[in-house]
């Protein structure tokens, strides 16, 4: 069964539609990431499947039951973490954990022992202060824990390492791998390198709706074409000959020509270059392939 | 039952490390100290002021009505104002801040927000109200040692006033989301409601407004129980609609 699955969803602010016909499944267990730029409707996503906002047309559902919008019902099944996470400042780390375990229902025998668990997952065991005192990697550390109180199927990352400095997004993205046994994880981000290093499977969110979904591997990826490294000579030589598409120094990228084709030409010009790679497409390569 | 109950301890340590409910409860019991103090010095004041001005005029020794005719006339204004204005962003502020996205994301029930935020309120309104009438009745009886016609249900028609502007304020909060504007906006309710009453004077003791304009009328025999009847059914009624309208708009209420 799909953890999360959306039919043809739709949501417009005015007049501008910001979402549409959008469908989407998501697995147990795996990390998704969901990709698109600035202003895509990524957290409005977000937001509609958590009943945060109402959508427009369109069906969400949350291991099997159906979301609706003021109805908090299916957030049993979801963890939240914003990309700023705000909390009771005037709490420390356990007191805003037992209350989140007591919005949760969890058992008050095993409320302690799960605080404990997470707050050592987190790097936060031991923590006194009020959470005012924190700094903005310990909020996104806290905020993690409480989304992971109650052992939910899924957690909605919304943008979690937009606003931390690198050492802060390594150990946040360390966390995000090593929960992914119990849980579902949706990454929604904008920084690639990010999806890169930690995601099963990535959607790309353009104009509205997913424009591409595949596995994050590198035959999925596909290949760029085949980088040669030749003088400047040569190239004017094979120029009309193959399909270079562009040049990076003295390295240029032919594409739409088999490798047993290039060797040919480059046989029976008698040129020899000195480097001959097969060149995979990035997620970056393969994001603004879609979305230009 | 868990969340009411998690949500409103999380209210009660809100409101005491902000310092909130310490003010508020303070500013209460001063209310209910100076009202009778007031009164009991008031003949005192005027006789000296009169003095220095050189007219002459007998004041007559102030008694137990004017000592709760104080404790309203400060209650039913300033007690009111400030309760409002310490408690008017309960809501409010949580939209601002953002907290209760974490909450409901969990599965927190919009209704119970509402819920707790409201019987959050009634609580406080009835602690510093009851304490600060407390405070006047056993200094008036103290100072004067004479009863009154009506003193509990004078005393529960101001209590019961306070609990219609919670649901005002509650149900401002909901079309509202900044502190400011929802406090303004139920305040020129009420305004527009004193106006109704001038303008029809024939409907003032059916408006919620009736029960704060005779609590001294009652005191001092004026009026009758039974006269206040229908303002209190009226704003009792008033009171649970815009609990429930609170609510059902609440479950409404998009959060970014």
């Amino acid at each position: 069964m799909d953890i999360l699955r959306i039919k043809g969803l739709k949501k417009a602010f005015g007049e501008k539609a910001v979402i549409e016909n959008l469908n989407l499944e998501v697995k147990a267990n795996e990390i998704f990431g969901f990709i698109g730029s600035n202003g895509a409707g990524k957290t409005t996503t977000m937001k509609m499947v958590l009943g945060l906002l109402a959508a427009d047309e369109g069906d969400i559902y949350v291991c099997g039951e159906k979301v609706r919008f003021g109805d908090t019902l299916t957030n049993r099944h979801v963890g939240y973490l914003p990309d700023v996470p705000e909390f009771y400042t005037y709490m420390n780390a356990v007191e805003y954990l037992k209350l989140c375990a007591d919005i949760t229902q969890v058992e008050k025998s095993s409320q302690g022992e799960r605080i404990d668990e997470l707050l050592k997952l987190v790097g936060l065991d031991g923590e006194k202060t009020k959470i005012r005192n924190y700094s903005r990697g310990m909020k996104q550390r806290l905020g993690i824990a409480q989304a992971l109180i109650h052992r939910p199927k899924l957690l909605i990352c919304d943008e979690p390492t937009s606003a931390l400095d690198p050492k802060g997004r390594m150990e946040i993205l360390k966390i995000l791998k090593e929960i992914t046994k119990e849980t579902t994880v949706i990454f929604s981000t904008h920084i690639l390198s990010d999806v890169e290093r930690i995601c099963d499977r990535v959607g790309i969110l353009y104009g509205g709706s997913i424009v591409k979904a595949f596995d994050l591997n590198q035959d999925a990826l596909g290949e760029k074409g085949i980088a040669i490294e030749l003088d400047r000579a040569a190239y004017e030589t094979l120029k009309p000959l193959l399909d270079i598409q562009h040049a990076e120094g003295t390295t240029y990228v032919v594409a739409n020509h088999s490798l047993k084709e290039i060797y040919d030409t480059l046989h029976d010009h008698e040129i020899y270059p000195s480097k001959i790679i097969k060149e995979q497409k990035s997620l970056e390569d393969v994001f603004l392939e879609v979305t230009s | 039952m868990r969340q009411i109950s998690a949500l409103f301890r999380k209210e009660l340590i809100e409101s005491w490390r902000n310092f909130k409910s310490m003010a508020f409860l303070i500013v209460f019991i001063i209310i209910g100290v100076l009202s009778p103090f007031t009164a009991l010095i008031m003949p005192d004041i005027l006789s000296m002021v009169m003095e220095d001005s050189g007219i002459k005029a007998d004041i007559p020794e102030s008694t137990a009505l004017d000592s709760y005719t104080q404790f309203f006339s400060n209650m039913n204004q300033m007690g009111l104002a400030i309760f409002v204005i310490i408690f008017g962003s309960i809501l409010t502020h949580e939209f601002s801040r953002n907290t209760l996205v974490n909450l409901v994301t969990k599965g927190l029930k919009r209704t119970n927000v509402i819920v707790v935020k409201s019987l959050f309120l009634v609580f406080l309104w009835t602690l510093g109200y009851v304490i600060s009438a407390l405070v006047t009745y056993v200094y008036t009886l103290y100072y004067w040692d004479e009863s009154a016609n009506h003193l509990v249900l004078s005393f529960a028609m101001t209590w019961m006033y306070g609990l219609f502007v919670i649901s005002l304020i509650m149900l401002a909060s909901t079309f509202f989301t900044t502190s400011f504007i929802a406090v303004l906006s139920s305040v020129l309710a009420l305004v527009i409601v004193m106006l109704m009453a001038s303008i029809h004077p024939d409907i003032a003791e059916y408006l919620p407004q009736y029960l704060i304009g005779s609590n001294i009328g009652l005191l001092a025999g004026e009026i009758e129980s039974g006269d206040v009847l229908w303002s209190s059914v009226i704003t009792g009624a008033a009171t649970l609609v815009f609990f429930m309208l609170a609510i059902l708009r609440f479950k409404k209420v998009p959060m970014n």
